[in-house]
């Protein structure tokens, strides 16, 4: 019998025929095999931005608000085990390994295999300022991190964490080599979520100024010269002003989402794309940063009551995007949301019923505010999907970056002062809120107002705490921010007659400003536990001392 | 039914008539059927004799003081003596257990009890009176020790767990293999328990290694009902039963809303309009019970045929069962058809051949619940439906209002899973050369899987997308092919038995999918996915995976007292790394008859026989699915703008070239005896398990690949157990009897090394947090729960240092860890989802023509995470809430807020021991009381064989602390790592039954 059952199956039945994927001995065997791998590169940027982008670098500064949200209290023990923190690092980590598939295999395939528009050129032009992207925003979250470019690597390998510099320098080289690749633009929409020749340009820039804020802030020498390559480097972006890119009329232009013509508006340097059509291209980002009582809205990223003051009311940053008073859509003739219109009225709201000419039976105080840059459509429907843009870098980005690379290298001058107001001209739709250069004496005061001007434009666009420990001014600003949300309650309690001390528990959570320093961990996220405990010194990726 | 003492039949006969008194009588045997030809002889005198005729009934001429000797083949023996000659005598004779040589099913081979060196339990159907079941798992619980079934679901079709010995695996399957005559399959719960004959659990190494790679789950094997010579029966049977809920929320009715929100309305100073006006507030009514409304009195119905029936040369059994099994929960049923033959031939004294076949099918229709996302949830929205909405639509002041969610999400959607399968075995065996015996099988399977979906516009769903389709088809071509050589010689003194073989097992799978939405009307639900404006995706694919094995094993019985056994098994698996394809499965065991041995002389008296049992062995699993150690690339949807989307490829398995067999070692030291005349069988076994290279998903870091998982052999688990059955025939008397079984259990399982913890996360809806519940860590059992540990509420005025910005009514956690904080590392094993202690206790009871079940099973000292109840107690729907935490009422139970994800919990999370309950309970989990018409009595046997009528109840009295619906929930399935959780499981019941047997 034992023969019998030899004979009929021959031991060769064990080799593994795989009939429904692909495996490395027949990957990568046509052009357009590599344009799918190359494709799959993007494919985390939606999880991504969806809201872990949003906590690390909007909600953990001042231009975000998530109520007992631990990073809206920079509580660090709570990152490390936020689930935020994990997906952030494990989709820009798998960002980065595409991308290494693609720069290991693509070269070694014969030209011959590359036909229809398929370019070598193309795909790992893609490929390297994926990998440059992916590093770029795991330094600018984790700070140090493990640095890998070989797609063979050993998949139980526990890489050491890299240097920072080290990893900057991989950045450095795969945007060159993006910048030889990539076109300036694309003929097709398709393609519209493909990085060009002005993305890996913007990326330089920011690259060279976060080398130059941190030399600064250091006291290096080498400061001016990292300057001057962003400058170079904003410059070749700039250059494409007119011909590629153009500043929209209006700022709700940039977001739009109702228009096909403003949803490809070329404000857009490089932005995750979403259809408003199609299920698996589309995405709910819109459903992220409202409340249900407003559009059906998940209510799971707001914008703090303390930015909102700061708006002049003529601004149409305020006056457009951001929403400090609504009905209530199941109750429109019932139930009345409103922000307090400053500090010193927290608390009051709710003695007032009758707002635009209409009476309300219930007057509810809002606790913080929306934005509407990622406007809801499908209120009412359970249709969460949505066009809506993530832009990841706009032209007016591009403008305010040059006026501070400006002031850095030469103080305030009426040159930085003109691109800080082409942005404030269209915010305002006019020149009446002009900066005057004679307002600033020195670089520091300048860098302020740009900060600041950088929190009117940018927020909620995953720029915030960069920007911050760039510019130096992480403690500055987070002090303030706390401070304000202190003197919030304190206002409060004294407009709803309460005793002092009432809303304690409210504020009490947030770190003291002097508990803040110029080197605080809090600046950067911890990499997440999952990884820490495979690699206990991941633990010490905040580091700082690595790069003095 | 009459029985027949055959021995006797050959023997010639003759009655002495003499001048002594006639004694007359019925010999019954133990089951109380009369037994015809048993030989009836006057002691001392040998040619006084008599036998019984069919009644079993005798007469004989004796003297008072006469000592009558009866006997018969398979009966022991008996004496009585003639005190009288006034009434009819009644003798039973006990079955003689050793006589009979009861056998047991063992791999490739059957096996006398007694000569049995490995761990067996032994279920005959016939002796299972479990009430109406459509599940064959539910034959098995509680009536094995070591075996633990666990029902995932009430609803109707849902899945049973059945685990050996404890969780062996963390990823790789822990499904015990079941093989049905023979045939290894994974449709062991398709086969209707009316089919069943007997089923054997093999548990231990010695028993389960000749499976090799598949054995180490333990072995189920399942033989069905087949015909015998001489016999020809057809029954017919019809099982009928009703469902009826058991609810033990204490929900707040409309009145107790209305109450609860004024009363919350006042304790934050009255601002405002209040939210009842004075009118509503006199609404005294209890409003809509929702979880009453969306339930129902179901019923379950069986109807079985069985023909069964043969001659010497030919024997075959046949049936059809149909079963509707109704959902408590509206729209969701179960049924299933099944038929099956079975046909033997015996054409030679040396030849036998025959032919299985069985086709079944399935249909469910099931409700979303427990983990499901809340959008697509029908239990959530059950859970949260107000009282004050009424199902006509209006709310209960007669306002029009927004109909409750439940109600289209229960009703609206058409969730189905058909299954078909069947399979055809043939087979020869032919003995030769006096000792040898050879038999060929060959068996094609073939089951296909039908999942579909349809989300009507009124759902949320459905709403949202116009009408959204989903149709899954997976087909499985399974074949077995295996030959048997067997050498059996057998000299009285040398009992030898040796077998050989081979096997191959060929599993072709192939899947097609579709999905689609937007239709312009909900007509089609699945049919028509052609008229759906969007496709939104599509899908096939195929896998095959091959095993090839050969193995041997050896027995050896000397002097009917010393009992050897060896077996080996090499299988080789298509589904691991190119050099590690094949393993290797070794397994001895001895027993020894002690109780037979001279010196052992003075327990003879109490005790018939005693046996000692020591086995040790390997096993393996290889059920990770194929093409885990090779690094593969998979395809997906990618949107870059425009109007097209555009395919990705992406690398999907990391790839592990060294992947291999997961090895489990287990040692098992048994005792076995039976007393009193086989009155009390005892089976006692001691076994350690340990699990090495286990199979699972390894931890990596997703900076190498992109990945976080990788197949791969890592960890060590164990399990350690003790476990005691006893059956006892406690009474046995011509009118009364009583027989009594126990088993019970106790397993301990531990993680005794693993490479890096991992938690499992859980989000019960978008409000909170994804948060970690359960963990699997070195030194912890698998399932354990893990979170914080509850001490309380802070109370006004007090501060709690570990906590500094916590207020008043919020929780207050333990600094597990000293360190002055409470942080992540504060939390623990909170609970465990799997029990110390499983029992079985089963009563049968027999007054004349009556018999009564008595079934009762328990479960001791698991925990599930009650997250129904966060979710409850946060929208204050319990009455518990009540004791809301105010400044005015120091509740020491609900908190001041929510544990939702803003509701302002600076430390901690649901995941701690407030909400982790004692789910051990002791179930009457069947009782049924039956009556056998005495066809005879009633002379109506011309017409039928017999008839019994049953009415009874499953699950009528659970005794538990467990504040949910049922204590046995397991919303994670059968998972080896995540038992222990319930939210938004299926609703419980009682079960009432009654049904007819009539054999023709």
């Amino acid at each position: 019998m034992a023969i019998l059952g030899a004979s009929i199956i021959s031991c060769d039945k064990l080799d593994e025929v795989v009939y429904s994927s692909l495996t490395d001995a027949n990957a990568f065997t046509t052009g357009e095999n590599a344009q799918a791998a190359v494709n799959s590169i993007y494919a985390p940027l939606r999880s991504l931005y969806r809201e872990p982008m949003f906590y690390i670098n909007d909600i953990a500064a001042d231009t975000g608000f998530k109520d007992g949200n631990c990073f809206e209290v920079m509580n660090d023990e709570g990152n490390y085990v936020d689930n935020r923190t994990e997906t952030a690092w494990t989709l820009l980590t798998q960002i980065a390994a595409r991308a290494n598939i693609v720069i290991d295999k693509v070269p070694q395939m014969s030209d011959g295999l590359f036909r229809n528009g398929i370019t070598k050129e193309q795909l790992l032009g893609e490929a390297y300022f994926m990998r440059a992207f992916a590093y770029m925003n795991l330094t600018d979250v984790f700070y140090r991190v493990p640095l890998i470019t070989d797609s063979n690597i050993d998949p139980t390998a526990k890489e050491p964490l890299a240097s920072v510099k080290d990893i900057e320098k991989q950045i450095e080289n795969d945007l060159f080599n993006a910048k030889d690749y990539l076109p300036k633009s694309y003929a097709s929409r398709d393609d519209a979520g493909r990085p060009t020749y002005g993305a890996a340009c913007g990326y330089l820039a920011r690259l060279y100024m976060r080398q130059a804020g941190r030399a600064r802030l250091q006291g290096d020498a080498d400061a001016a010269d990292y300057w001057n390559y962003a400058l170079e480097e904003v410059n070749n972006v700039l250059a494409l002003e007119g011909v590629q890119y153009s500043l929209q009329p209006s700022v709700w232009d940039v977001f739009d989402p109702t228009s096909e013509d403003k949803i490809y508006n070329n404000e857009l340097i490089f932005a995750i794309r979403a259809s408003g059509s199609i299920v698996s291209g589309s995405w709910d980002l819109g459903l992220q940063f409202t409340s249900w009582d407003y559009d059906m809205g998940w209510g799971n990223m707001y914008q703090p009551l303390e930015m909102t003051w700061k708006f002049d009311h003529a601004d149409q940053r305020y006056s457009v995007l951001q929403v400090v008073s609504y009905e209530n859509v199941y109750n429109p003739d019932k139930t009345f949301y409103k922000a307090a219109e400053s500090i010193d009225k927290y608390g009051t709201v709710p003695s007032e019923h009758t707002y635009n000419g209409k009476t309300y039976t219930e007057v509810i105080e809002m606790s913080e505010t929306f934005t509407q840059k990622y406007k809801f459509l499908n209120t009412w429907k359970y249709i969460y999907e949505c066009p809506n843009n993530l832009p990841l870098l706009r032209l007016s980005d591009m403008i305010l970056c040059k006026a501070e690379i400006l002031n850095e290298l030469h103080g305030p001058t009426q040159e930085a002062i003109d691109l800080i107001n082409r942005i404030r001209k269209r915010a305002f739709q006019n020149d009446s809120h002009a900066l005057n250069l004679s307002d600033y004496s020195n670089a520091d005061e300048l860098r302020n107002a740009i900060c600041d001007e950088r929190m009117y434009e940018l927020n909620l666009e995953c720029v915030r705490r960069p920007d911050l420990i760039r510019m130096g001014l992480w403690k500055d600003r987070m002090s303030k921010y706390v401070t304000s949300i202190a003197k919030k309650y304190a206002w409060k309690e004294v407009n709803e007659g309460r005793e002092s001390g009432y809303y304690n528990g409210a504020w009490q959570a947030y770190p003291k400003p002097e508990s803040l320093s110029d080197k605080d961990l809090r600046m950067y996220m911890p990499i997440p536990e999952r990884e820490v405990l495979m690699n206990g010194t991941y633990k010490d990726a905040r580091d700082y001392a690595d790069n003095e | 039914m009459k029985r027949l003492c055959t021995f006797i039949l050959a023997l010639l006969f003759t009655i002495s008539l003499s001048a002594q008194q006639m004694a007359k009588g019925i010999v019954y045997d133990d089951s109380g059927i009369p037994v015809g030809g048993v030989l009836v002889s006057v002691d001392g005198d040998n040619s006084t004799y008599t036998l019984t005729d069919s009644n079993g009934f005798f007469e004989i001429s004796a003297n008072k003081g006469t000592v009558l000797n009866f006997s018969c083949l398979g009966l022991l023996p008996k004496q009585i003596k003639i005190d009288g000659f006034g009434s009819s005598l009644s003798i039973i004779m006990d079955t003689d257990t050793q006589m009979l040589e009861e056998t047991v099913v063992v791999g490739y081979g059957v096996t006398k009890k007694r000569d049995l060196a490995g761990s067996v339990s032994q279920i005959k159907a016939e002796d299972v009176k479990a009430g109406v079941i459509t599940s064959t798992a539910d034959l098995l619980r509680g009536r094995a020790a070591g075996v633990s079934v666990r029902q995932e679901s009430f609803e109707p079709g849902s899945g049973i767990t059945v685990r050996v010995r404890g969780a062996s695996t963390i990823s790789a399957d822990n499904t015990p293999l079941y093989v049905i005559d023979g045939i290894q399959s994974t449709a062991g719960n398709q086969v209707s328990p009316e089919d069943i004959e007997s089923i054997e659990i093999l548990k231990d190494a010695a028993a389960t290694a000749i499976y090799g790679s598949r054995g180490a789950n333990g072995v189920i094997i399942i033989t069905t009902k087949h015909g015998s010579a001489g016999k020809i029966a057809i029954d017919y049977s019809y099982n009928t039963s009703i469902k009826s809920l058991r609810n033990p929320w204490d929900l707040m009715n409309a009145s107790d809303v209305i109450r609860y929100e004024m009363l919350n309305w006042k304790n934050n100073g009255a601002a405002g309009d209040p939210p009842y006006t004075e009118a509503e507030q006199a609404y005294t009514g209890a409003g809509t019970d929702w979880i009453k409304e969306m339930t129902r009195n179901s019923t379950t119905r069986t109807h079985a045929l069985n023909l069964q029936g043969g001659s010497d040369k030919i024997q075959a059994a046949a049936s059809i069962v149909n079963t509707k099994d109704e959902g408590l929960v509206l729209n969701s049923d179960f049924g299933r058809t099944s038929a099956r033959i079975n046909v033997d031939f015996k054409p030679s004294d040396w030849l036998r051949a025959g032919i299985n076949a069985y086709a079944a099918k399935t249909d469910r229709t099931y409700i979303s619940m427990g983990t499901k996302s809340s959008t697509d949830n029908a239990m959530y929205w059950m859970f949260l439906a107000s009282p004050l909405n009424t199902i006509e639509g209006k709310n209960v002041f007669g306002e029009e209002t927004r109909m409750e969610n439940v109600y289209y999400e229960l009703m609206y959607k058409d969730l189905n899973v058909r299954v078909n399968n069947s399979y055809i075995t043939a087979y020869a065996q032919a003995d030769f050369l006096k000792y040898f015996s050879l038999r060929a099988q060959y068996s094609y399977n073939f089951e296909m899987d039908k999942y579909s979906t349809y989300y009507d516009c009124n759902t949320n769903h459905g709403a949202a997308n116009k009408g959204i389709a989903t149709m899954e088809i997976e087909n499985s071509d399974f074949q077995q092919m295996e030959g048997v050589l067997t050498f059996h010689r057998d000299t009285g003194k040398h009992n030898v038995k040796v077998i050989a073989g081979t096997s191959f097992l060929g599993n072709n799978y192939y899947y097609t999918g579709m999905g689609a939405h937007e239709f312009t009307t909900d007509a089609f639900r699945v049919w028509n996915m052609g008229a759906a404006a969007k496709i939104d995706w599509y899908s096939t694919a195929r896998s095959d995976k091959y095993n090839l094995s050969f193995f041997a094993r050896a027995e050896y019985v000397l002097n009917d007292k010393y009992i050897f056994n060896a077996s080996i098994r090499a299988d080789g698996a298509s589904n691991f790394g190119a050099n590690n394809k094949w393993g290797y499965f070794p397994a001895a065991s001895v027993a020894y008859q002690i109780g037979d041995e001279p010196f052992m002389e003075f327990t003879k008296p109490a005790f018939d026989n005693i046996k000692l049992r020591l086995s040790y062995g390997q096993t393996g699993n290889d059920g990770i699915g194929s093409y885990k150690s090779l690094r593969s690339y998979a395809f997906q949807d990618i949107y870059l703008g425009g109007n097209s989307i555009i395919k990705g490829m992406y690398p999907a398995n990391a790839g592990n070239a060294f992947l291999h067999w997961e090895t489990t070692t287990q040692g098992d030291f048994g005792i076995d005896f039976s007393m009193f005349n086989h009155k009390l069988e005892v089976n006692f076994d001691l076994y350690s398990k340990v699990t090495t290279d286990l199979l699972n998903d390894i931890n990596i870091s997703s900076s190498t690949t992109g990945i976080t998982t990788t197949k791969g052999n890592n960890g060590v688990i164990s399990n350690k157990g003790v476990e005691l059955y006893l059956n006892y025939h406690i009474f046995d008397t011509k009118d009364f009897s009583w027989t009594s079984t126990f088993n019970i259990s106790h397993n301990k399982n531990n993680v005794e090394s693993i490479s890096s913890p991992t938690y499992y996360s859980l989000r019960p809806h978008g409000s909170y947090a994804d948060t970690q519940y359960a963990v699997v860590q070195e030194g912890s059992p698998l399932s354990t729960i893990y979170g914080y540990e509850w001490i309380g509420i802070i109370q006004e005025g007090e501060t709690y240092a570990a906590q500094p910005k916590s207020q008043p009514g919020d929780p207050k956690f333990k600094d597990i860890d000293g360190d002055g904080i409470i942080t992540n590392a504060d939390r623990k094993a909170i609970g465990k989802g799997d029990p110390d202690v499983v029992f079985g206790w089963g009563n049968n009871f027999r007054w004349k023509d009556f018999d009564l079940t008595v079934f009762i099973d328990a479960s001791i000292g698991n925990n599930l995470l009650n997250v129904s109840k966060v979710l409850l107690e946060d929208n204050n729907r319990l009455n518990s809430c009540f004791d809301r935490w105010t400044r005015n009422n120091p509740s020491q139970d609900v908190i001041r807020g929510t544990w939702k994800r803003d509701g302002g919990l600076q430390y901690g999370s649901f995941v701690n021991s407030h909400f982790v309950e004692d789910a051990s309970y002791i179930r009457l989990s069947n009782i049924e009381l039956g009556y056998t018409v005495p066809v005879e009595k009633l002379n109506m046997s011309q017409y039928v064989k017999g008839i019994r009528v049953f009415i009874g109840g499953n699950r009528l009295l659970t005794l538990t602390k467990y504040s949910g619906f049922d204590p046995e929930v397991s919303v994670n399935g059968s998972s080896a790592v995540t038992q222990g959780l319930d939210y938004n499981a299926y609703p419980a019941y009682k079960q009432f039954n009654a049904g007819i047997k009539v054999t023709f």
